[in-house]
């Protein structure tokens, strides 16, 4: 297997990316001296395919069925993969994302054991009535365990608002009602059209050599065939089907989630320096340094718990603003109020510089965690970026680059607010 | 990894590690100081209003854009307890000098800036906390303590530690509670922070590329004029006569049941340390324990059933979300397994599938500057402090006999269950 070298930019560090003969692309970050190694299978498969064509034909299958899935691989003919990773003292998870199903195991030794079996449990699905039953009341606790989490509430009502078609408005769990209608066909189904090994990637991080991973992969990888994934998305419109949502819930504060969506049409991928922009922008916006965040504090609007984010993938992308307070209301008409003037008034060159500094910064400090920094690979791979690419995005970030985010993403017209109110309020 | 402990000041010492395999420095401080109800709340307040201002920069807006020019420096501040004392700490982290574009001395500056934010606050001409800052933290500690409610996990724990502990010590809610903090004043926060400086015990902790001298001296200098008066703490072991039961309707989808257990294995008695945490991870730390194979995997009760040790209060905790009908249910096979766990009846394949984990758990905290720091401040009254490493050593040694006879000291001594409305 070939690698080819990158060096992430102002560390020095050296990631070694390539495609296995299996099709599998692999990616490893060597940090010598750390006690231990992670490694995460990540598939491009999320809550978001839940249509797509087999054949020519157009399949829709139950929400909640990738995360069902990735509980169910835990399980082989040979026995459940944590009795596995028993024997090698490895922390095995897994999680599901809008986007991605991941894998992944962190160990302080046995190492190339634990790799095999996280290889082995990715390519070898076993699903019975039985087994698949058994799971359901595991997830259906999940999911109470979810619904109770007035935070989650107030987040997944914001994308309902926000997004009229696109299946990133559903609950990435799914519901008691649409597990219940999960069979074991319907997961080989959906484990045949996206657990192929060309449309996942193996990262790893810690202190290990590309010899041992090679070693592994050779053994365990089975030659994958070629890549036939034809995703459906729905057409979505570009403005907000609702504006407002309120539910109740037993909480003290009123729990606030805020988004404005963007208009993204067809798959667009967001590039590494639109994502620096937008992490700036949202800073420059309502960070802690900002005068708007001073001022809804001064007002008593807001609390430490206010925060924003840029939420994006293939084909959405929204500006999102959750928190407490008594008033969202007026938080949300100060954001409105605070982009106007931006967009009227420019930035403040020396705001954007610090605040770019600080991104990059925050940037280099990721690189601290094994953890992290497969992540950060595996996303990477799966946006076709170089390895850590964006510390370099960032530290050469231009301010035009804001400006395009500023006017042309944030659309302050596409807002929806969401609360979840102390019941009887 | 060489750990060095450096005195500052009577009953104020810096820990520092030299590691250059992270690309941050970080230094952090602890106050420890006894958790009642009658102080809680006043020292609670006592970390934010220090890390939302100081005198060089005297308000949120001034000290953010100097964390900004920092490259983005990260200054937190934290309430939590330990045993019977309340833990009231500061950090801040940096990138390391050698990542600096323009080659400043980051980590020097971060160092100057915790110990300034400590040690000079924003105070007003009267002496006391500026008001602006004060009102502000006052209303968000107010605002932090009602929405204790949102997270149903952690709300139902608190109500079994106060169940648990009559409201005193450990029982005390370590923001304070929401009627005091409301009365809170301007002279009594700032009371706070001169008593803690005063009587707390401190423990800095530092990570870093470097040896820590420069931060050693600059923390020693800044404390040579402080007057110091160390409090004694004390944390009195859990034990409870009866068990005791507690349970709360709310408009919730799951039952959250909770469980407190004792176990003859606290500080500063480190010999039966590592035998407990083992057992408590067979019980319940892991995905090979008793709990999670047994009434998660087996019985598909719950999405979580674990168990946390508590060495410094000698105490086991469970947790498990539920369905209402089930809890009963949950609760007996809880039971089972324990009794299960005191008759011997486990595998020593299961025994040696927790032991690697939580070897591996210890050996990972030596790759996260949080972790240690974690580690040490949960330490830092009970020395001699124990490394990772020896911990591992500790653990090892541990006989199946042992973690039999730990287990058979474990005893339940409250249960308290979060229930929805209907039931």
């Amino acid at each position: 297997m070939k690698f080819e070298t990158f060096e992430i930019p102002y560390t020095g560090e050296r990631v070694l990316c390539g495609v296995h003969e299996s099709g599998l692309p692999i990616c490893i970050l060597r940090k010598e001296g750390y006690r231990s190694a992670y490694a995460t299978v990540a598939v491009r498969y999320g809550s978001v395919d839940n249509a797509f064509f087999v054949d020519g034909r157009l399949r829709t299958v139950p929400a909640g069925i990738a995360h069902y899935l990735e509980h169910k691989l835990f399980e082989s003919e040979d026995g459940d993969a944590f009795l596995q990773y028993a024997k090698t003292g490895a922390n095995a998870n897994a999680y599901t994302s809008f986007q991605q199903t991941a894998y992944l195991f962190s160990c302080t030794e046995n190492f190339e054991r634990s790799l095999e079996i996280l290889l082995h449990l990715v390519q070898d699905p076993y699903f019975t009535e039985e087994n698949v039953e058994k799971e359901r009341g595991i997830i259906g606790q999940e999911i109470r365990m979810c619904e109770d989490d007035p935070d989650r509430l107030a987040m997944f009502n914001a994308l309902e608002m926000l997004y009229a078609a696109h299946p990133v408005r559903i609950d990435i769990a799914g519901t008691q009602a649409s597990i219940a209608k999960i069979t074991p066909q319907l997961l080989y189904d959906c484990y045949s059209a996206f657990y192929n090994l060309r449309n996942m990637v193996l990262t790893v991080c810690g202190d290990v050599d590309e010899k041992t991973v090679t070693a592994v992969a050779d053994r365990m990888l089975k030659t994958a065939p070629p890549l036939a994934i034809e995703r459906r998305l729905p057409q979505e419109p570009t403005t907000v089907s609702e504006h407002r949502r309120v539910a109740h819930m037993e909480v003290a504060a009123p729990v606030f989630h805020i988004g404005f969506k963007e208009p993204v049409t067809g798959d667009g991928v967001h590039t590494g320096r639109e994502l620096m922009a937008a992490q700036v922008l949202l800073e420059l916006l309502c960070g802690h340094a900002s005068p708007l965040y001073a001022d809804l504090m001064a007002k008593g609007l807001i609390n430490e718990t206010f925060g924003s984010g840029y939420f994006e993938g293939a084909g959405f992308g929204a500006f999102l603003f959750s928190g407490e307070s008594r008033d969202a209301d007026a938080v949300a008409a100060a954001l409105v109020a605070e982009i106007e003037r931006m967009r009227r008034d420019g930035i403040d060159g020396e705001r954007f510089e610090e605040e770019k500094r600080a991104l990059f910064g925050q940037l280099i400090t990721g690189l601290n965690s094994v953890e992290s920094c497969a992540d950060w690979m595996a996303d990477d791979c799966f946006y076709g970026r170089k390895p850590f690419a964006l510390i370099d995005s960032a530290a050469k970030l231009d301010v035009q680059s804001v400006y395009t985010v500023l006017h042309k993403k944030l659309c302050t017209e596409n807002m929806a607010v969401s609360l979840v109110l102390p019941k009887g309020e | 990894m060489i750990l060095e402990r450096i005195s500052v000041a009577d009953g104020a010492e810096l820990l520092t590690i030299r590691d250059a395999r992270f690309h941050t420095a970080r230094l952090s401080v602890t106050l420890f100081l006894p958790l009642s109800p009658e102080t809680a709340t006043e020292n609670a307040i006592v970390p934010e209003l220090l890390s939302h201002a100081g005198k060089a920069y005297p308000d949120m807006t001034a000290l953010s854009r100097r964390l900004c020019a920092l490259y983005g420096a990260e200054l937190s501040s934290s309430v939590a307890s330990v045993g019977d004392c309340q833990m009231l700490t500061l950090t801040v982290s940096c990138i390391d000098n050698r990542f600096a574009l323009g080659g400043e001395d980051t980590v020097g500056a971060c160092g100057e800036l915790l110990a300034d934010l400590l040690l000079c606050p924003h105070l007003a001409a009267d002496g006391l906390f500026d008001e602006t800052v004060f009102l502000q933290e006052k209303r968000c500690l107010c605002e932090r303590i009602a929405a204790e409610v949102n997270d149903k996990s952690v709300y139902a724990r608190h109500r079994l530690e106060a169940l648990l502990c009559d409201g005193n010590g450990f029982g005390v809610p370590f923001f304070g509670d929401g009627k005091r903090a409301a009365a809170l004043t301007r002279e009594a926060a700032t009371n706070a922070w001169r008593r803690a400086l005063r009587e707390a015990h401190i423990q800095f902790f530092y990570t870093a590329a470097d040896d820590g001298a420069a931060v050693a001296a600059l923390l020693k200098k800044r404390f040579a004029d402080i007057k110091r008066q160390p409090c004694t703490l004390l944390t009195v072991p859990l034990a409870v006569d009866t068990v005791r039961r507690g349970e709360e309707h709310m408009a919730v989808g799951q039952a959250n049941l909770t469980m407190g257990f004792s176990i003859d294995a606290h500080e500063p008695d480190k010999a039966r340390i590592a035998a407990a945490r083992l057992t408590a991870t067979l019980f319940g730390g892991c995905e090979h324990s008793l709990l999670f194979r047994h009434v998660r995997e087996e019985m598909s009760l719950c999405y979580y059933c674990s168990a946390a040790f508590n060495r410094v209060k000698g105490m086991i905790t469970v947790r498990s979300g539920v369905d209402a009908a089930d809890a009963g249910r949950v609760e007996k096979e809880i039971l089972r397994q324990l009794a299960r766990m005191q008759a011997g009846e486990f595998s020593d394949d299961t025994l040696a599938a927790a032991r690697r984990r939580l070897i591996g758990s210890l050996r990972e905290n030596e790759d996260l500057q949080a972790s240690l720091f974690s580690w040490y401040r949960a330490q830092a009254l009970y020395p001699p402090f124990v490394t990772p490493a020896e911990a591992i050593r500790d653990i090892e040694r541990v006989t199946r006999e042992q973690v039999i006879d730990m287990a058979n000291t474990v005893r339940l001594c409250g249960v308290f269950t979060l229930l929805p409305e209907e039931v």
